[in-house]
């Protein structure tokens, strides 16, 4: 391609929520930019790529083998919260009102888009719920061990893709154990009851729950 | 809401304003009562029926894309209707435009003069039911066409079918497509966790489905009956004095396979135990066939007379008779639900009704009908009676004019 600015515009329009005209105007920023903030960002550009890989235990993005979070002894490991995307931890960690550890899919459960199991970080999750010790000894009485995890919360979005993530979920947790929940769905806190929609209302009214 | 002035401007056949004849387009005034358009075929009458019907449901009923409602070479199109809003005591204006862009065609609707960014905000604030001679292949056609048909309905009494119906939908497919799979790819263990997975989600948005297709039925079924017998006159010296009576069922595929549900199934609780258990039994079945083969997606509206299915039998008369019964049963079904009576909005209703039978047509609309307006070839065919307040509005190449008034 014999433009360069062409060049670098149509890349960025590659990214998600840009469309031509402002990879265009982006392009044309980064042309008009000193040479110290072009590098700054080409080198945040490649650092990005090499750097961040996904956390060993709960496969979020990071930059060590073990995520912060994981690795901070502070955080009740018997609680995982399992995600389908990072930005779904991150909204968690803003609010700060979550103590336990994460689990991200990476992704939702849908055949009709091609992702089923496999395509997700199911199996890195069941890993972590497994018992530490190590296997029961031959001719000894099968005795079930108990996993380090007592419950699993499962965050994701309330729609069909979702929810059928959450039910599988449970269906795949259920011998080991484990209690698995679901996070709440319905109106929303300090939000204004006569501006819901109505499958949020319907949703609020079936899952309402009895006071004290 | 009772419909007053209607204008069209480039939309269909009627023009907008131009340099010989400025204003905001071409208008009409509707009759208290009824308003009867009548004119040759093509002159329009339909797509006044059609500007209805946009400012009722914001869609058409004859075609899903946008384009094909601006005049031919314009890009932008209005629809304004003049209603006067029974419970404000005040008279209310909807607007509907259809603008073509450089990459779509955008429906916008206004309710006077304010934008209303929410289709389902605009839904229905004028309610009408509407009768187009397609309706008939309802009863000959598909299942499929009578569940549309039934969801149709629906649709006006509770939005919230819509949400369910397309939940259903998605499901049907996530499942079909785990069913398709090949064996190799999926492990059995992970195919039948799967597998229970949208069995769940559709025993449970399916029995909701179910539950109320099975009560409009049940509600619209004596209201049904009585119009069709009125039509439909048993006294009619032509039929040899046989009775010929009208009936409607719900026919849920879950309780006509062989293995029945023990119990009985009347409650919403029920329905979704009966569902589930069924897509328990049937999934061998289902996954040699690669599909499901069981729930609300096969189920069938059934339409009898004198116990026999209709479509295998009626006449087209009969047939037309039957479906308009309908119509008159779900409009009074609105007006006991909601207090007041939707418009109805006729089609081409007259032609293959012997004069006999049209009489007594008109003679139950007249009793049971508030507003409604009807499309004709020859006013002639429509015969009202004495004492009904009528409009009529010939329609010619884009053109209305008041023909004439009672």
């Amino acid at each position: 391609m014999a433009d360069p600015i062409r060049k670098l515009s149509s890349l960025l329009a590659r990214l998600p929520g840009i469309g031509e005209k402002s990879a265009l105007r982006l392009a044309l920023a980064i042309v008009r930019s000193n040479d110290d903030y072009c590098r700054a960002l080409s080198q945040a550009i490649s650092d990005v790529h090499q750097h961040m890989r996904l956390c060993s235990v709960c496969c979020d993005l990071t930059s060590t083998p073990v995520c912060e979070i994981c690795s901070d002894p502070r955080r009740d490991a018997g609680l995982i919260c399992v995600v389908s995307q990072p930005q779904d931890r991150m909204a968690f960690e803003r609010a700060g009102v979550f103590r336990g550890r994460y689990h991200v899919l990476h992704g939702v459960l849908d055949p009709l888009a091609g992702v089923g199991p496999n395509e997700l970080k199911v199996a890195s999750l069941l890993a972590r719920l497994q018992p530490k010790e190590g296997e029961p000894k031959e001719g000894e009485p099968k005795e079930r061990e108990k996993s380090p995890v007592r419950e699993v919360i499962v965050a994701t979005s309330p729609n069909v893709e979702g929810d059928a993530t959450a039910l599988y979920l449970a269906k795949l947790l259920e011998p080991l154990g484990v209690s698995v929940t679901r996070i709440a769905s319905g109106v929303a806190v300090g939000g204004e009851l006569e501006y819901a929609d109505m499958t949020t209302l319907h949703r609020a009214l079936e899952d309402r729950r009895s006071i004290s | 809401m009772e419909l007053r002035r209607l204008t069209l401007a480039d939309f269909r056949n009627f023009r907008g304003a131009t340099p010989e004849q400025p204003g905001p387009g071409v208008e009409l005034a509707f009759g208290e009562r009824f308003t009867v358009l009548w004119g040759h075929n093509g002159a329009g009458k339909t797509n006044v029926l059609e500007a209805l019907y946009l400012c009722s449901t914001l869609r058409s009923f004859r075609t899903t894309d946008a384009k094909a409602l601006l005049r031919r070479g314009q890009d932008h199109a209005r629809v304004e209707l003049e209603a006067f809003d029974d419970d404000l005591g005040l008279d209310t204006c909807l607007e509907v435009r259809i603008d073509r862009g450089a990459r779509s065609t955008r429906r916008s609707a206004r309710v006077d003069g304010k934008l209303v960014r929410s289709a389902t905000d605009f839904y229905g604030r004028v309610q009408a039911v509407l009768f187009t001679p397609e309706d008939l292949g309802i009863l000959r056609g598909s299942p499929g066409g009578r569940r549309q048909f039934l969801d149709r309905v629906l649709f006006a009494r509770q939005r919230a079918h819509i949400a369910d119906v397309q939940r259903y939908e998605k499901l049907l497919r996530s499942r079909n497509r785990v069913l398709k799979t090949d064996p190799a790819e999926l492990p059995r263990a992970e195919r039948t966790r799967m597998l229970d997975t949208y069995d769940h989600g559709l025993a449970e948005v399916g029995a909701q489905i179910w539950d109320r297709r099975q009560g409009l039925v049940e509600d619209l079924r004596e209201p049904f009956a009585a119009a069709f017998a009125h039509i439909h006159d048993r006294r009619d010296p032509g039929e040899g004095g046989a009775a010929l009576a009208a009936g409607l069922a719900y026919g849920a595929r879950v309780l006509t396979r062989e293995s029945q549900p023990a119990t009985a199934v009347e409650d919403l609780p029920g329905r979704q135990q009966a569902l589930a258990q069924a897509l328990r039994d049937t999934r061998r079945r289902d996954e040699a066939a690669g599909r499901t083969t069981v729930g609300p997606h096969l189920d069938d509206l059934h339409v009898r007379l004198d116990g026999v299915e209709a479509g295998d039998f009626a006449s087209q008369g009969q047939a037309r008779a039957l479906v308009l019964a309908f119509k008159i049963a779900e409009l009074r079904d609105a007006q006991q639900r909601h207090g007041r009576r939707p418009t109805l909005l006729l089609d081409d209703v007259s032609s293959e009704l012997d004069p006999r039978r049209s009489a007594r047509l008109f003679e139950t609309l007249a009793q049971e009908v508030g507003q409604c307006v009807l499309t004709t070839t020859d006013a002639r065919y429509i015969e009202l009676g004495a004492g009904v307040e009528r409009r009529d509005l010939q329609v010619r190449d884009g053109q209305i004019r008041v023909a004439s008034e009672s």
